[in-house]
């Protein structure tokens, strides 16, 4: 046991490892974020005016973790992209030749690929706790939480998405779909109830474990602001995130140890 | 009896249509250096690799030690270690920083690690690029970064795909000695190469492997005597040569068998020299120019192509 945490802390370090890789795409994800928060949001929240049961919604503030929710879910998503390189480099090969058992290697890589990835954020969650002047600790420590169950969950799938399809390609297109899919049909950008009138619109958001964690980080940035608008009770929102992180987990556990072989097909 | 390392049985492996290995059966004893040679696409990669735990056969089974590579991967992983053909790392890996991670992996202490990874390093000239990307790195010493993890992790089982396929020959002769010192130090080998003089130099025993079946086995001399004839006349022509003209040789030289493949004629024969005059008349009545003639003890290459080279029955078609 003792041996197993050994080694999925080196398997994580995999991950953190590459952090400095992506500098200039940082740079760009931040700038862009910048722009979102002091222009778009300023601009849009002019625009937009939603009136729910608790009254009227302070539209920037809810964009703006929307805009952050986004930006941690196309980061932890390109982890995919990460795995079908290595797949294609032998790298995974490499890893599954090594003294480490199946179960430890793809929790190390599910949690170091969500780390990484949440670590990536920080700058985004940043300029988010300053625009919203966040400044009590415990949700600052929750939103932290709830970032990186995100980050993990992501991860997780986008990891076991790639292993399955083994292909940079077909990773791309369902990569893609996935991405504008499921930023578009969750409340990221909307609040529920502000798309009931679209039926399909809101029972996709209302499934959507993206929606949850967006309003999730909303209810524990401010606990107040956002009552009205969100897509559940804290609590079941919650438990959902945090079964979301589980099943994603054990997903690419079980496939792992089950199916995964070596080899790259073209 | 010696002790089994690795034993194959009926392994076949499949990607998709292509059989990369098909039937193999193959004890590998506890001990030895064993070389496994074979032209490319042999399907000796795959094997290593199956062994390894990356792959998984399509049918069969094989053991390392005792344990099934599909049931029971943990307990094989633990006792192998393998470099891989192509060198793995990432582009913006540096040799130093990866080193130490697998070393640490394998079961070093970070301390231990560090101190390891630098003794094998600069014994193999790496030291000096320990820090640069591995983009940066030249073929050979990308190759000897590979190498270099079998060296510091030391594994029961230590498979090494093409070690010097890349290498100058200076290093590859210090490869060579590091390996049997690891070999003397209570490691198995496997080394699978399509260089004779490498399996030959290196070997207890070699195995043949051709189109994903093993053609021969045994030691490097048991080898060369399964070689049937004791002699090869080696006749270089210019132009055609007909097939009568063949049969003639053959009846006439009474050969054990006859190749014909780029304009080379290999006669497998006894008494080599009494009968290359024989061959020269008729291939003379026959209008065929000679270029060079030549008879030869068998060299492992000898034996590489008896078992693996174009067969006369399908140079004729
Ligand atoms: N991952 C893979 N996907 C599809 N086909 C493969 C894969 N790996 C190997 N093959 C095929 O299997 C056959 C055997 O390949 P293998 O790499 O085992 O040969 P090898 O003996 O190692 O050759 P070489 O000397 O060139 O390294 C080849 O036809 C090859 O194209
Ligand atoms: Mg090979």
């Amino acid at each position: 046991m003792k041996e197993d945490i050994r080694v999925l802390i080196l398997v994580m370090l995999w991950d953190i490892r590459k952090l400095g890789r992506y500098k200039f795409f940082l740079a760009m994800r931040f700038t862009w974020f910048l722009v979102q928060v002091l222009v778009f949001g300023l601009l849009v929240s002019a625009m937009v005016s939603i009136r729910g049961p608790g009254g009227l919604l302070d539209y920037y503030k809810f964009y703006i973790i929307g805009a952050y929710t986004a930006v941690l879910f196309s980061i932890s998503i390109m982890k995919g992209y990460d795995i079908a390189e290595e797949i294609e480099d032998g790298l995974i090969d490499y890893q599954l030749s090594l003294p480490i058992k199946r179960r430890v290697l793809a929790l190390g890589r599910a949690l170091g690929g969500g780390l990484a990835s949440f670590t990536y954020s920080t700058p985004m969650l940043a300029v988010t706790i300053l625009a919203l002047k966040v400044q009590n600790p415990i949700a600052l420590l929750a939103m932290t939480l709830v970032s990186l169950l995100l980050a993990v969950s992501v991860s997780g799938l986008a990891v076991s998405i790639a292993l399955i399809l083994k292909s940079g390609d077909r990773l791309d297109i369902l990569m893609g779909v996935s991405d504008a899919l499921l930023i578009r049909l969750s409340t990221i950008f909307y609040p529920a109830v502000a798309m009931a009138a679209v039926s399909l619109y809101y029972y996709a958001a209302k499934v959507n474990p993206i929606s949850y964690a967006a309003d999730m980080l909303r209810y524990v940035a401010e606990p107040g602001e956002f009552s009205g608008f969100l897509v559940a009770d804290p609590l079941i929102m919650f438990s959902l995130i945090a079964g979301f992180a589980a099943t994603s987990t054990i997903a690419s556990i079980v496939l792992l140890e089950r199916k995964i072989e070596g080899g790259y097909s073209r | 009896m010696s002790r089994v390392a690795v034993r194959i049985r009926d392994f076949v492996k499949k990607f998709g249509n292509v059989v990369a290995v098909n039937g193999l059966n193959l004890d590998v004893f506890d001990g030895e250096i064993f070389g496994f040679l074979g032209p490319n696409g042999s399907g000796k990669s795959t094997t290593l690799l199956t062994i390894a735990t990356v792959y998984k056969p399509t049918r069969g089974d094989i053991e390392v030690y005792g344990f099934s590579v599909t049931r029971n991967g943990d307990a094989v992983r633990k006792l192998i270690g393998i470099a891989f053909q192509e060198p793995k790392a990432l582009w913006v890996d540096k040799p130093y920083e990866l080193l130490v991670w697998h070393a640490m992996v394998v079961g070093y202490s970070l301390i231990d690690s560090r101190r390891v990874v630098r003794d094998v390093m600069e014994e193999l000239g790496l030291w000096e690029h320990r820090n640069k990307l591995f983009s940066e790195l030249s073929g050979g010493t990308r190759k000897k970064v590979e190498i270099a993890k079998l060296f510091i992790q030391k594994p029961k089982l230590a498979i090494f795909d093409e070690p010097t396929a890349q290498l100058d020959v200076t290093t590859k002769h210090l490869v060579w000695s590091k390996i049997r010192d690891m070999n003397r130090e209570g490691s198995t080998i496997i080394v699978a190469t399509n260089d004779t003089f490498e399996a030959e130099r290196l070997s207890d025993r070699v195995g043949i492997i051709y189109r994903g079946t093993l053609k021969a086995l045994g030691s490097p001399s048991e080898l060369k005597d399964m070689i049937p004839g004791g002699d090869i006349i080696e006749i270089r022509v210019e132009g055609f040569i007909s097939g009568n003209a063949l049969r003639k040789i053959e009846d006439a030289l009474e050969t054990k068998r006859l190749d014909l493949s780029n304009g080379t004629l290999k006669a497998y024969v006894n008494r080599g020299e009494e009968k290359v005059a024989l061959a020269l008349e008729i291939l003379m009545r026959e209008n065929v120019k000679v270029r060079s003639v030549a008879v030869k003890e068998p060299s492992l290459d000898e034996v590489f192509f008896y078992f693996t080279g174009a067969k006369l029955e399908e140079v004729r078609g």
